[in-house]
């Protein structure tokens, strides 16, 4: 059972961070292979503050999503000058050299990582697995009505035309670098959040934790469950928490599968399992397309 | 909107060479040239996607040059693009829409404001009447034929309220009736009194609509005035219409 919970908090932290990814890539279409390194940043500064600074969980808890979001802003500012398959480049880039600062800082424990993090403890006793299972699916629940929520306004709007025309979206009076910056910022406040809740429930972390293959399995989940969609991200996130530990053989060759999602999804399912226009919705056009002519006869 | 002097060169070339003109209200005015005469290059200054070499641009007063593309839009000139740019994954109604959200995108109402307020989507198919777009609502921009994209772009930028409206090449691929359709649109916009930018390489179609032309070749600015005296005018007819003629006059 406290091994089913500790799936459930993982699943629940991995949706945090597929939803924060696909704010970035599916919504506002900046894609990004480094996010494991906002990851990393929530944690370590997290763990920072709580095991070296002496400060208080509650505390800690919005210090790190508020520095991890600055310092989504600083990173988003490459992508005001690069585009598509270079950003991708960069952001690689960064996703290095984020996890080699962390492992060369003695302030972060160098390759050693930070231990003894403390779990948050609630009317003085620190929660036990079950009640940070809560905690945990608490938050991704916040997450993904926060992000819903959000999909409804004006900000989406905004995101969707940079992401398909930036000239166009100018023209329009969107100021491409402004909503660049905002999708960067709350995306890596979610991953913030997402680093929070992983150091606090691990209680140790290395710089290994955040290294580029965890930014491709990031992208695996959004892109398996339907890029631009939160359904899709929760569903990937999800799954391929879930399944490596049932299928014990895909868990030896984690990497692989992972590759191998990657790219059987885009070439048959480009709009992954829940994606707007995906298959499973194809299955189900019969009932849809009597809608649709229902409607327009209305109007 | 004036222009005053506006030079661009991109390394040794001159794009544009010390172009003035200027658009008066209400004004319905063609900028014609043969090709890399430099007029995209000017629609590309006055939007704000190129900053001018030397020169200024004016727009109610107010220079405008040096801004960026997102304020000009703001401060009311509208532009639809060479080649159509519609949000393609967006459906028709959608990419009116954007436009609308026009007053949130500034601040952080964009966090608070919907774009399926009713009052929104009302003047949003309000606008798509006008532009004869509004059976298409609900399809992928991407999935109209060309004449309506032309169309939603205009409507698109219509949206936006401008009191300027920059028209690249409306015309081109268009078919005679598609034509005639867009004719009676610009000039419907036109009789609502926002000025209109027109540039065109379709003889015919800028004949007909506009009320003065100013013409362009290799950069410079080689006549102004009426469309009758332009098209008399010797050196236009050497720098334009001659060499059409040669060529077979494909758009005739």
């Amino acid at each position: 059972m406290g091994y089913l919970m500790t799936l459930g908090i993982f699943a629940s932290i991995y949706t945090i961070l597929a939803i924060s990814l696909n704010i970035l890539t599916g919504y506002a279409g900046q894609v990004s292979l480094g996010h494991a390194a906002l990851f990393g940043i929530g944690a370590y500064v997290s763990a920072a503050l709580t095991v070296n600074l002496g400060f208080n969980y509650w505390t800690a808890l919005p210090l790190s999503i508020l520095i991890t979001a600055l310092v989504g802003a600083l990173l988003g500012l490459p992508s005001l000058r690069v585009h598509s398959d270079f950003l991708v480049l960069v952001t690689i880039g960064i996703n290095f050299v984020v996890v080699a600062l962390f492992k060369y800082t003695p302030f972060f424990g160098g390759p050693y990582g930070l231990l003894g993090i403390p779990r948050p403890s609630l009317f003085g006793e620190s929660m036990n697995t079950f009640e940070y299972f809560l905690y945990a699916v608490g938050w991704a629940t916040f997450t993904i009505l926060f992000v819903y929520w959000m999909s409804k306004k004006y900000i989406r709007v905004a995101f969707e035309a940079i992401k398909e025309d930036e000239e166009a979206a100018e023209a329009m009076t969107i100021s491409v670098a402004r909503f660049k910056i905002y999708a960067f910022t709350i995306s890596a406040a979610f991953a913030g959040l997402a680093g929070n809740l992983w150091a606090h429930y691990m209680g140790v972390i290395f710089p290994g934790n955040f290294s580029f293959s965890k930014s491709i399995e990031i992208m695996t989940m959004i892109v398996l469950g339907g890029i631009g969609t939160i359904r899709g991200a929760v569903l990937g996130a999800v799954l391929l928490i879930f399944l490596p530990e049932y299928l014990r053989f895909v868990s030896d060759y984690r990497m692989l599968i992972y590759g191998l999602i990657i790219v059987f999804t885009m070439i048959f399912i480009p709009s992954g399992l829940l994606g707007d226009r995906s298959i499973t919705w194809k299955w189900t056009r019969i009932f849809k397309k009597g809608d649709r002519v229902a409607k327009n006869n209305e109007n | 909107m004036k222009i005053d002097r506006v030079t661009k060169h991109f390394g040794g070339l001159i794009a544009v060479n010390s172009v003035s003109f200027e658009i008066l209200k209400g004004e319905l005015l063609a900028l014609i040239g043969p090709n890399g005469a430099g007029k995209t290059t000017l629609f590309n200054l006055i939007t704000g996607v190129f900053k001018p070499s030397i020169g200024k641009i004016f727009f109610d007063g107010k220079e405008i040059s040096g801004k960026r593309t997102s304020q000009i839009a703001r401060m009311g000139i509208g532009r639809t693009f060479q080649i159509v740019r519609p949000f393609g994954k967006m459906t028709v109604l959608e990419n009116v829409l954007v436009p609308l959200g026009k007053s949130f995108y500034t601040n952080l109402s964009v966090f608070s404001h919907s774009p399926r307020e009713n009052s929104s989507i009302s003047k949003a198919m309000e606008l798509l009447k006008d532009a004869y777009l509004d059976d298409e609502f609900d399809k992928m921009a991407s999935y109209l034929p060309i004449g309506m994209q032309r169309r939603l772009e205009i409507a698109r930028a219509l949206a936006l309220e401008p009191k300027l409206l920059l028209l690249d090449e409306p015309a081109a691929g268009l078919n005679e009736k598609e034509s005639m359709q867009l004719k009676e649109y610009i000039e419907k916009i036109n009789s609502n009194g926002i000025s209109i930018l027109l540039i065109e390489h379709d003889m015919k179609f800028v004949m007909n609509i506009a009320k003065r032309i100013v013409v362009l070749d290799h950069g410079s600015k080689i006549a102004e005035g009426v469309p009758s005296e332009v098209a008399s005018n010797p050196q236009v007819i050497e720098a334009y219409l001659g060499r059409k003629h040669k060529k077979g006059d494909k758009n005739a």
